[in-house]
């Protein structure tokens, strides 16, 4: 009866440090602490600095272009990776479903579409476009399914995507990139719709 | 707000997080300190899986919305692989995806304190684990917050994360003492468990009022702002929700100074406990009115 009762105990205790560390581990993911940049992730920096610190956010069309002045502006970045819904500016050309310009990072929770836009962007400031070269059109892109993030997601994950990568599951030459293939990181980035930032929390 | 925009059901999400956050957490806490005979009870039970599903729920379906919301896309796009494979790249996604894992986290020791009930409920380990996943998932909420962008980003979410936990021991107890407690009106668990309940709220409530004014602050920079800037406004109504919820707090509280030992002598009898029940049960709906404006208080802008 006792020996029982020190086994559940210890059990207890096991079950409980391993809760532990599994949340520590999760928690410190989510602060961004030890997450490696990939390839796959968008151009901005994961710790990236909250936007009071950051200059003032060029807003831009989901097609990639500067405002008018006068038209109604995204919201400055916020806390918790928001992103400033564009109010349906009217774009000048047919877009796609997914804009290819490129929304500031916010850093706040979520974005406010109306009430205290922003003051339009200096007319002289470029638009922030990719850096890579377009892709001639007719080249087929590389789609990647929806497993693909989540994969990177989970290499990115400190000590389980050290150790995932390690027993080469994750990863370009991974086991599960052979089974269900992957897009190769290239350099510079074809105009890739990031419509969500990728910082801003 | 239009009802079909994908805005309106990103704060319903956010609406539903919370509460299963506050139901599963103070859950716990209520368990783990007040009452741990309550874990072989199916009511008590029931609040804690509620919690969690609506938890887990909330959050994987916050992750699909904020993008839809984002990208001026139909709530109905939630689940959108492409959709959901952006989000998952920005900050907001790692940082929800990380508490989704939490939430599968908190499920065992969901699965535990199912199993063995009490037992789990007076062991160290399950304490200590139900603690620590608590933390976690109320240290992930707070890092989607505004807390970050306070001219004092230490205090602010010092303060943040205080005012999570204030609002899930006192509304996460508030139900676990309406469906567990109160539906049983066992005269012992009332004398026993209820007065320590109303400590346990009094120190939360303090605590909530506390940090939250220094959230306020942190986050409007100038009381001013209250009254000129669209967040000030949805803050004063949270506040004015806050106010009436404290009055019935209040009156829950007379009741137990006054009349508990009198329904205690009575054995619990219906019509004695019918008037606690009633205010206990006003708090807990006009609660869902403060969650749903601290809901539309994360979606708006400061106006800093």
């Amino acid at each position: 009866m006792v020996a029982s009762v020190g086994r559940g105990s210890r059990r207890d205790q096991v079950v409980a440090a391993c809760l532990a560390g599994a949340v520590v581990v999760v928690v410190g993911y989510a602060s961004g602490i030890g997450l490696k940049t990939t390839a796959a992730s968008s151009p901005v920096a994961p710790d990236q600095p909250p936007a009071q610190a950051a200059p003032a956010p060029q807003p831009v069309l989901p097609n990639g272009e500067l405002p008018p002045p006068g038209a109604v502006q995204p919201m400055p970045p916020m806390p918790g990776g928001g992103i400033p819904p564009v109010d349906a500016p009217p774009p000048a050309e047919p877009v796609a479903d997914v804009p290819s310009g490129e929304i500031p990072p916010p850093t706040g929770d979520i974005p406010q579409p109306t009430g205290d836009p922003m003051p339009p962007a200096p007319p002289e400031t470029p638009p922030q476009t990719p850096t890579g070269t377009p892709p001639p059109t007719e080249t087929p892109t590389c789609q990647p399914s929806a497993v693909q993030p989540v994969l990177d997601t989970v290499s990115g994950l400190p000590l389980v995507g050290g150790l995932t990568t390690g027993l080469a599951v994750t990863g370009p030459d991974g086991l599960l990139a052979t089974i269900i293939g992957s897009c190769p990181a290239a350099p510079a980035q074809p105009a890739a719709p990031p419509a969500i930032p990728s910082s801003g929390g | 707000m239009d009802l079909g925009s994908a805005k309106f059901w990103y704060v319903l999400a956010r609406c539903v997080d919370y509460s299963g956050l506050a139901l599963f957490a103070g859950g716990l806490l209520f368990l783990a300190l007040l009452w741990p005979a309550g874990a072989d009870h199916r009511r008590a039970r029931g609040v804690l899986v509620t919690g969690w599903v609506l938890g887990f729920a909330g959050t994987v379906a916050g992750l699909g919305l904020q993008g839809a919301w984002v990208t001026q896309r139909s709530p109905a796009d939630l689940l959108d692989p492409d959709l959901l494979a952006q989000v998952l790249d920005s900050q907001f996604g790692r940082i929800w995806f990380a508490k989704a894992l939490g939430w599968v986290l908190a499920g065992v020791v969901l699965a535990d304190v199912l199993q063995r009930g009490r037992r789990a409920a007076v062991s160290l380990g399950w304490r200590v684990g139900a603690g620590v996943v608590a933390a976690g998932l109320l240290r992930t909420t707070g890092l989607t917050g505004h807390s970050a962008e306070s001219a004092h980003p230490l205090l602010s979410q010092l303060a943040d994360f205080g005012h999570l936990a204030g609002i899930c021991a006192w509304i996460g107890g508030l139900a676990m003492l309406l469906f567990g407690v109160l539906s049983r009106r066992d005269p012992g668990e009332l004398a026993e468990v209820v007065p320590r309940y109303s400590k346990l709220a009094l120190t939360s409530v303090l605590l909530v009022i506390v940090a939250g004014a220094v959230l306020a602050l942190g986050t409007l920079g100038d009381v001013g702002r209250v009254f000129t800037t669209g967040y000030g406004r949805i803050l004063l109504t949270k506040l004015a929700a806050l106010a009436v919820v404290l009055l019935f707090a209040q009156a829950s509280k007379s009741w137990v100074a006054r009349r508990l030992d009198f329904a205690v002598v009575l054995r619990g009898d219906a019509g004695a406990v019918r008037p606690f029940v009633y205010s206990v049960a006003a708090e807990a709906t006009l609660v869902v009115v403060v969650l749903f404006a601290a809901s539309l208080l994360v979606t708006a802008s400061p106006g800093r």
